[in-house]
């Protein structure tokens, strides 16, 4: 059966200072339709520049990027991004033209009223139709990316790529967030493949794990998480499978080796 | 609350200005033909304006200056957007216009002479030199700085080069667009009024610039003070109320200012 999206041996390296810095080894996994994957890896070892690769952003060395049965090499709307920064609204425009003008783009035969209803159906999606005469300045860091997470969803991408777009936010934004974002998932059934350094957060919205290594990154292991619904710390399947992540990413690893390992890098 | 203060002070000193100048003019310390009262300004503003000459000359430097800026902000985007393409070209682009920018607009006059003649056209070309080099240097700088993610996503959802530059890169460098823009009016503007006093003598197209020259030349002082005062005025209303209803409507509203 051929896969959905099919990484193969994918290398990724950058000139720094005259050599060669190898920033992803080998990266090989699959995915199905309607999967989450998250992206598990310690902060720098490479998952945003995996995700960049995939997004079309970054040139690879070698390997594939096979979307559906076509090989991907630049950007497109077929794989929305979502980053970390909360400034990724365009601020000149409102809330609802943030999501109107790629939907004027993308979809040129729509009625302006068409585009209206469209528009005010995904921001109800996320509660924030009452926005939608905002700037992007007058809104509180969750809420842009909420609107973010709409706007992209409304190009209806085959893929939904996410690098840490809860990062910047507090532990209760996130949560919330990462409620509405498994309710979105569930109600569009969208691939979505998530980067993240958070242990919980990749535990209570994946369906599948790929753990990363450091310097360069190589995959360590790739984890099926199905654990039901809602997935609480409490439940010892939780604790079982953060104790497994929290090992293979060596956080217990003692202070003195990582600080011999940052000396090694300065060096 | 503030600014309704900071508005009331600031009529009170140019009420305050007014009346020192009053007082001095009536005090004929200097002689009244070098030191006219304002009632005699005003009137001398009056009269002009019922004669309709000096509307003729506003409106024709105005509309001198705008052409020259029209054309010259419109090459200073071309020419920013070309000097993205390559660092190269962004070289020469920043050289020229270190070379260029500090050379004054009215220093080029007798250049211009020679090259187009005593009229119109060399009033247009100091014009657009003084509005040309201040807009690249500033839209170069708004290009250079703008968050690599606008143009990021912009990739993402589909757009083309050209709407990458107009519908991106131009309203993300725009607090830069608008102080090239500033910069550029002012110095256009000083430029026109000393050119027009240089010459400027061509009948119906004559300026301000030439009308406060005129007036010397008949010794009319209180002319030739209406003649500062209208000058005054406008700079007055396109610095402070005209780029602030801009900049209120756009950067302001967008939360794009520092």
């Amino acid at each position: 059966m051929e896969c959905f999206l099919e990484i193969k041996e994918l290398c990724k390296s950058f000139v720094s200072n005259g050599r060669y810095i190898t920033v992803l080894d080998k990266i090989s996994f699959n995915l199905h339709e309607n999967d989450f994957l998250c992206v598990l890896g310690p902060s720098g070892c490479g998952k945003s520049t995996l995700l960049r690769c995939i997004a079309g952003y970054e040139k690879i060395n070698s390997g594939k990027i096979i979307l559906e049965g076509n090989e991907l090499t630049k950007p497109g709307t077929d794989r929305m991004m979502v980053f970390q920064d909360f400034n990724q609204l365009f601020p000149w425009l409102t809330v609802e033209k943030n999501i109107d003008y790629p939907l004027k783009i993308n979809y040129p035969k729509l009625s302006k009223i068409q585009r209206k209803e469209l528009t005010s159906y995904y921001l109800e999606l996320v509660n924030l139709d009452n926005f939608k005469d905002f700037y992007p300045h007058q809104l509180s860091g969750g809420m842009k990316q909420r609107v973010v997470i709409v706007r992209a969803l409304s190009l209806h991408p085959k893929l939904l790529l996410m690098d840490e777009p809860f990062g910047s936010l507090d532990a209760l934004t996130r949560y919330k967030l990462q409620k509405e974002l498994l309710k979105i998932y569930e109600h569009t059934g969208v691939t979505i493949i998530f980067v993240t350094h958070n242990i919980d957060e990749a535990i209570i919205l994946s369906s599948k794990i790929v753990v990363l290594s450091q310097h360069p990154a190589k995959i360590i292991d790739i984890i099926t998480n199905d654990i039901e619904q809602p997935r609480l710390p409490g439940t010892p399947q939780y604790g079982e499978l953060w104790n497994r992540l929290n090992l293979l990413m060596g956080l217990d690893k003692s202070i003195e080796e990582s600080a011999a390992l940052t000396r090694e890098e300065v060096i | 609350m503030v600014n309704k203060r900071l508005k009331l002070n600031r009529t009170i000193f140019i009420v305050m200005l007014l009346a020192i100048w009053e007082i001095t003019a009536h005090s004929h310390i200097f002689p009244e033909l070098l030191f006219p009262s304002l009632e005699s300004i005003l009137s001398a503003l009056i009269h002009e304006l019922e004669k309709g000459t000096i509307v003729l000359q506003t409106y024709n430097s105005i509309e001198m200056i705008l052409e020259g800026m029209i054309i010259g902000d419109i090459l200073a985007i071309i020419i920013s957007v070309w000097a993205m393409i390559s660092r190269r070209i962004n070289e020469y682009v920043t050289t020229l216009v270190s070379i260029m920018d500090p050379l004054p607009g009215i220093a080029l006059l007798p250049l211009a002479i020679l090259w187009f003649g005593t009229g119109r056209n060399s009033i247009i070309f100091i014009i657009i030199h003084s509005v040309l080099w201040p807009m690249i240097l500033n839209t170069v700088t708004g290009f250079k700085t703008i968050p690599k993610i606008y143009l990021e996503v912009g990739s993402n959802i589909g757009l083309k080069k050209i709407k990458i530059i107009t519908n991106i890169m131009i309203p993300s460098a725009l607090p830069s667009l608008l102080t090239g823009l500033q910069v550029g009016w002012s110095r256009a503007w000083r430029a026109l009024i000393s050119a027009e006093m240089i010459f400027g003598a061509t009948g119906k197209e004559s300026g301000l610039g030439w009308y406060i020259f005129e007036k010397r030349f008949m010794l009319d002082m209180p002319g030739v003070f209406a003649g500062l005062f209208i000058i005054v005025a406008i700079g007055f209303i396109v610095e402070t109320v005209l780029f602030e209803i801009i900049e209120e409507s756009t950067i302001k509203k967008w939360g794009m200012t520092n």
